[in-house]
């Protein structure tokens, strides 16, 4: 017991004192838990308390999200065992004399911390919650610990499912089977309702909502518990809390008392995840190469072009033809263009009720910018940032300018490329002008152009393209002071030539590239003094 | 011809290169020793361009940063660095159009034949395994016939034979007049090829000697080295 508290009170020591020797980053985090709460806090005064807020559409769901989750995590542990031991625990934990209850407690006690963090990164999405939900912020906050609550019980009963399914074929089969005919239950439920309704989404979000699924296992119990607390439902919070711990607690028992010897069951998983991390760290290119294991023969090879830095680009070209045949017409292009037509057919189905409908024009900008919202988390994988992780980048013999211009053609022109198929399909469906369809795709690209330049700049500042956790606040803020040029350009085309908002977009389009070209500019030399470690 | 002088190198508190000077002149193998932590790899990767320092790096007798200087120079790193989605004749292919090499097929097929690679052509990077993905990251820095080629740790994870071929690559290497630097702290491995060794210890260079010093002195480098990496004590560099 000294020991696993030596080693857990260690850590969490080095951690803190880790902090405090890179005060950078120690000041990053204190300014993004400010921003935080002060977002969450300004919002919370600025609130009108109205009563209890209609929870039905953000119950339905938060249930399907936590179904979701569970489903996915229980069916990765029943294929090859869930794990939150690392290889560290496996090697000096797993093969000392200490008690395998113990190294279990230690484990999850590691888990719920590392779920501490995950809420504290969701509560960046509070303000967007109680603004769309009528929500307070300690009712979020109740969302985002259940949320993170589910996560650690959905690997307990992982391990619990693998312990049960382990070593037979049938059985594994049998509890998929199991685990997917349960999560179909409640879909099936909703669709049934939908379909029943003479209103779909009224009958989906009535069923969604129903108390029924309030008592599906561990998805419907958790929002039983959280969603009767925010109504002030005192008895179902307590009913269905006492039934998530008892859960919990007789499934620890069973892992502990059913399985002592778990060992075995997490070693495996454990080892698969350090491998793909091992991998990650090694590649850091976004490159998924979990999809590229069975092909071994390579049937089209060569550049087809390049000479000096554009060898960069025709190679990255190479790759992209690699990970998918149609090159720049990737998954993440199917994704956007069926975001775009799943938030079209939503804000059409739940605006039709309303006095005043949205209008198509309206919806088309709101699919725009939820679009360039993704964009900038998508910029993270981008080709020019795996560029900056091998040394190449630094030894070929041509000038850092262009090299950086060649290494991000392809980044710069996936948005373009991307952008024009999603708008376009969107354009067909809401029929609005030509204008506003070229214009759109004009926007995407340009946002394209900025997110790059603020890696770039970001690359410069800090030696890091993409940062990660909350240290991505650095750069959101980077972006905003580079979006400033642009902003004033729309502004004054708004307010003072009285144009659309999408003439306006085009004016802070020009913004962005300016700012783009200013910013390949005045960073023409990152190359040549990289600090690569 | 590769010229350090004066490099010194921090990271925030860390002295990591404290003044280090040293020269390989063209023909001349000289290894960089030193325990870990003595600051071989910084000293490495500054010479590669990869980190910012003060001080002066001489490629051919341009500064190393320079693109006339990164054409005439090679560069082996310690844990091999591919692209995972190219194959290896790709690799290959990438190396001579980006470095602007004329007839380079010849010379890769030659390079991939001697380090056994000729049947792998076709593989991608990452379904290589880690002793091959060293072979062919060696044969990139190769394929542009570098002027000075630097191998940090170049043979741990090779076979036997690969050991082997590299060794005989690196005296060919020194007899076409190429200066060759290998940071290693393995002294058996480069025992048979050494021209000249700086011994590193606490970020300087503690000691240099040539092959023919330490033969004329009877002084052993194995003696040399272990009298200067833990008695702190030794030898100064010249």
């Amino acid at each position: 017991m000294k020991s696993i508290f030596y080693l857990t009170c260690r850590q969490a020591k080095n951690s803190l004192l880790e902090l405090f020797r890179h005060p950078g980053k120690l000041i990053a985090y204190l300014f993004v838990i400010a921003m935080i709460v002060f977002s969450v806090f300004t919002r919370q005064s600025s609130a009108v308390v109205t009563g209890v807020p209609d929870t039905r559409l953000i119950g339905g769901i938060y249930f399907f999200v936590l179904l979701g989750l569970l489903v996915m995590i229980l069916m990765s542990g029943v294929k090859s065992g869930s794990t939150f031991f690392s290889m560290p625990d496996v090697n000096l934990l797993f093969v000392s004399p200490l008690r395998p209850n113990l190294i279990l407690a230690y484990g999850l006690v590691k888990q719920m911390t590392s779920m501490i963090l995950v809420v504290v990164f969701l509560m960046l999405y509070s303000p967007m919650l109680m603004e769309m939900f009528d929500l307070t912020p300690g009712q979020v906050l109740m969302m985002l610990v259940g949320l993170a609550f589910l996560l650690i019980l959905a690997q307990i009963l992982s391990m619990l499912l693998y312990n049960l399914s382990n070593g037979s074929a049938a059985r594994r089969r049998i509890v998929s089977f199991a685990v997917y005919g349960a999560a179909a239950v409640p879909a099936l439920f909703v669709a049934a309702g939908a379909l029943r309704s003479e209103n779909v989404y009224q009958g989906a979000l009535q069923s969604a909502s129903s108390p029924l699924l309030d008592a599906f296992p561990v998805a419907g119990w958790l929002r039983g518990a959280i969603f009767g607390a925010i109504s002030g439902n005192g008895g179902q919070a307590s009913l269905y809390t006492a039934l998530i711990l008892a859960l919990t607690i007789v499934s620890v028992i069973l892992l502990v008392k059913g399985n002592p010897d778990y060992y075995e069951d997490v070693l495996q998983s454990t080892e698969v995840t350090y491998v793909a991390m091992q991998e990650k760290k090694a590649n850091e290119d976004g490159t998924d190469l979990t999809r590229m294991r069975n092909r071994h023969v390579v049937k089209k090879g060569g550049f087809h072009g390049g000479w000096g830095a554009s060898t960069f680009f025709y190679k990255q070209l190479c790759e992209m033809r690699r990970k998918n045949r149609f090159g720049f017409l990737s998954t993440s292009t199917i994704l956007i263009v069926l975001i775009a037509v799943g938030m079209v057919v939503f804000l059409e189905r739940t605006s039709r009720g309303d006095s005043a409908p949205m209008n198509a024009e309206a919806m088309y900008l709101s699919v725009l910018t939820m679009e360039i919202y993704l964009l900038f988390f998508f910029q993270a994988t981008a080709d020019w940032v795996a560029e900056l992780k091998k040394p190449y980048i630094y030894l070929v013999p041509s000038s850092s300018l262009s090299r950086l211009i060649w290494a991000s053609v392809t980044t710069l022109a996936k948005p373009l490329v991307d952008g024009a198929i999603a708008f376009t399909v969107l354009w067909l469906y809401l029929r609005v002008s030509p204008v506003i369809w070229i214009c759109s795709i004009l926007m995407y690209a340009s946002f394209g152009c900025l997110f790059t330049a603020t890696s770039i700049l970001f690359f410069r500042l800090f030696g890091q393209p993409a940062p990660k956790g909350l240290l991505a606040f650095l750069q959101l803020l980077i972006l905003l002071v580079l979006a400033i040029p642009g902003g004033a350009l729309a502004l004054i085309a708004m307010i003072a030539l009285q144009l659309p908002w999408y003439l306006a977009g085009i004016a802070f389009s020009a913004g962005c590239i300016l700012v783009t070209l200013g910013i390949y500019a005045a960073c023409h030399n990152i190359l040549e003094a990289p600090e690569m470690r | 011809m590769l010229t350090v002088s004066n490099l010194t190198k921090r990271y925030d508190s860390l002295l990591a290169n404290d003044n280090v000077s040293f020269e390989v002149q063209p023909g001349e193998i000289a290894v960089l020793m030193g325990p870990n932590g003595a600051g071989k790899s910084t000293t490495i990767k500054c010479v590669a361009g990869l980190l910012r320092f003060h001080g002066t790096i001489l490629v051919c007798g341009v500064p190393n940063k320079k693109a006339q200087a990164r054409r005439v120079f090679g560069y082996v790193p310690e844990l091999p660095a591919l692209f995972p989605l190219l194959s290896v004749w790709e690799h290959m292919e990438f190396i001579s159009r980006a470095y602007q090499l004329q007839d380079w097929r010849e010379r890769a097929e030659a390079l991939l034949d001697r380090m056994e690679l000729t049947d792998k052509k076709e593989k991608l990077g990452h379904e290589l395994s880690k002793g091959m993905q060293q072979k062919l990251s060696l044969c990139c820095a190769l394929l542009p016939q570098p002027k000075v080629i630097m191998l940090d740790e170049p043979l741990v994870g090779l076979d036997p034979h690969a050991i082997k071929e590299l060794k005989t690559m690196l005296t060919e290497l020194r007899d076409q007049g190429c200066a060759v630097l290998v940071s290693t702290h393995m002294l058996d491995s480069v025992a048979e090829f050494w021209d000249k060794a700086l011994i590193m210890k606490s970020g300087k260079i503690m000691a240099i000697r040539t092959r023919a010093e330490i033969e004329q002195s009877g002084e052993n480098l194995e003696q040399l080295f272990f009298s200067i990496t833990e008695n702190g004590d030794g030898g100064t560099a010249e």
